[in-house]
């Protein structure tokens, strides 16, 4: 465990050192830059020489290329090498969550990494996320919010718990709380389109039209693809009396849903 | 730069493939570590030779394996941006062998029918079907759940440009210049590549009065062999125009 919490700082260290990197250092780096292959065979030479703490990086890798035996190998050694560590179980729940849409797995890995370390926050805020999944709503509001006071005490720009209770209350008709949820969600990560999305739906189900259409128009401009918002947009601007602008709306959504199908869900 | 642009598409065009698979309930899956790093090499490589060396080496270690299509296509790209037109039917042949409905290998195998220098006019009609299916294929297709949508566009675009520049060129064959001429701008809106560049520099001046523009932005915009075919065009029409 505090073998794992060292790691960042070590790794920032040798870096700044100038002292050769070893090829755990240089395989965790090239994942963060993206170059998953590169890493791969970087993590690889660390295992080779012993580094038992590459499995986990490792498994990251192959979580990002999809290969389901390899990650599960990986994670498995992670686990191993470190039975008191969350983070192989609560990359193993992300996993599972994400790949497979298996929320019961899922959440019991959450469970895991929570029972070795209550305080993981992202753990907790997956493990609601899973159990909002399976409809467990009332339980899914109680870890989330368990996640938002944990970030109260940090420095985190984690908007997730905050982003998810917003969306689980618009679902109850929770309007106001939804609004103060997303709001928080928004100051953390602007730039996220869902955020503003969700803070144009909260603000229009709290008949505040000009912040619903501002933050509307804002996810659209994040993203194109994202369909819903045009269409929430346009059923805005229609109950503002701005016909054209509603019928503009409209036909945008109707030409981009031919480029993007669906387009991007909430 | 042409090598730049030229990869880029190739590379987009190999992530949306890879993308889509992994929407889907089963991706693509190495059964050795051997065969994903050999894989790997396809998308580090730096240049179209590396990149097919790369992607034919892979094909060569791993025929039975569930990356093949995606190695297929890479090497079918880097192949024709190399200029060899003959190899990379061949690659196009496997791809669409591989996955008779892939929009990349459909369309690929409609461009190599009248690619510069090697068209087929026998084979025209089977260029328009594949050009037809291709693009009916990607305007089918629904925006990955992971995507950057701005990606997905290009990489769309670059698509329908493929189809959209067969059907202009086989326009000019039927003798319809300005429907070629309108198709082949479409292509040139949706990707600036060169080769449509260099086709619209090939329609009859009576059609087009900026023949040695479009000459010159084949000539930028690459590959090699496209530029070699679209300085000799210039030539031609400086030459021209002298008489």
């Amino acid at each position: 465990m505090l073998g794992n919490c060292l790691r960042p700082l070590v790794i920032v260290l040798a870096i700044s050192s100038g002292a050769p990197a070893s090829d755990f250092t240089v395989g965790v780096s090239l994942l963060r830059q993206g170059s998953t292959f590169a890493s791969v065979r970087a993590l690889r030479r660390a295992l080779a020489s012993g580094d038992q703490a590459a499995h986990l990086p490792l498994a990251e890798a192959y979580f990002v290329l999809n290969q389901h035996r390899f990650f599960a190998e990986e994670i498995a050694q992670a686990k191993t090498a470190n039975p008191s560590d969350p983070e192989p179980y609560y990359v193993n729940g992300r996993y599972l969550f994400q790949t497979a849409g298996n929320f019961d797995a899922a959440s019991q890995e959450f469970d895991q990494a929570l029972s070795r370390d209550s305080k993981h926050v992202k753990a907790r805020c997956y493990l609601g996320i899973a159990l909002q999944n399976m409809q467990r709503t009332e339980d899914a509001e109680t870890h989330l919010l368990k996640a938002v006071d944990l970030l109260k005490n940090g420095n985190s720009s984690f908007y997730l718990p905050y982003q998810t209770l917003a969306s689980l209350y618009l679902q109850q008709d929770r309007a106001d709380d939804a609004s103060t949820a997303i709001e928080h969600a928004v100051k953390m990560a602007p730039n996220i389109p869902l955020n503003q999305f969700l803070l144009g739906k909260a603000k229009w189900a709290q008949k505040k039209a000009p912040e619903a259409i501002a933050a509307l128009n804002k996810a659209i401009a994040l993203d194109e693809a994202f369909l819903e918002a045009h269409y929430l947009l346009a059923r805005v601007l229609e109950a503002q009396g701005d016909t054209a602008g509603a019928q503009l709306r409209l036909a945008q959504f109707k030409n981009l849903r031919e480029i993007y199908g669906v387009g991007r869900r909430p | 730069m042409a090598w730049a642009a030229a990869r880029s598409f190739a590379i987009t065009a190999l992530l949306w493939a890879t993308a889509a698979a992994q929407s889907t309930a089963h991706s693509p899956q190495a059964k050795t570590r051997e065969e994903l790093d050999a894989f790997g090499l396809i998308f580090e490589a730096a240049n179209p030779s590396a990149e097919a060396t790369a992607a034919e080496s892979f094909l060569h270690l791993f025929p039975d394996s569930e990356f093949s299509e995606q190695a297929q296509l890479a090497a079918m790209h880097s192949r024709y941006d190399l200029g060899d037109i003959p190899r990379s039917r061949e690659l196009a042949l496997a791809a669409l062998t591989t996955n008779p409905k892939s929009p990349d290998a459909l369309l690929h195998s409609a461009r190599l029918i009248v690619a510069p220098g090697f068209e087929s006019p026998s084979q025209f009609a089977e260029a328009r079907r594949l050009a037809e299916a291709g693009i009916s294929r990607v305007k089918s297709m629904k925006i990955p759940p992971s995507a950057d949508s701005r990606v997905w566009l290009r990489t769309r675009n670059s698509f329908l440009a493929v189809g959209t520049s067969v059907l202009g060129w086989l326009a000019f064959h039927e003798g319809k210049p300005d429907l070629a001429a309108g198709l082949l701008q479409q292509a040139v809106a949706y990707d600036p590549r060169g080769e449509y560049f260099y086709r619209l520099s090939l329609l009859p001046a009576s059609n087009h009065r900026d023949l040695s523009s479009w000459a010159s932005r084949a000539i930028q915009a690459g590959p090699e062999w496209i530029t070699v075919l679209a300085r000799h065009r210039l030539k031609q029409l400086n030459q021209n125009e002298a008489r």
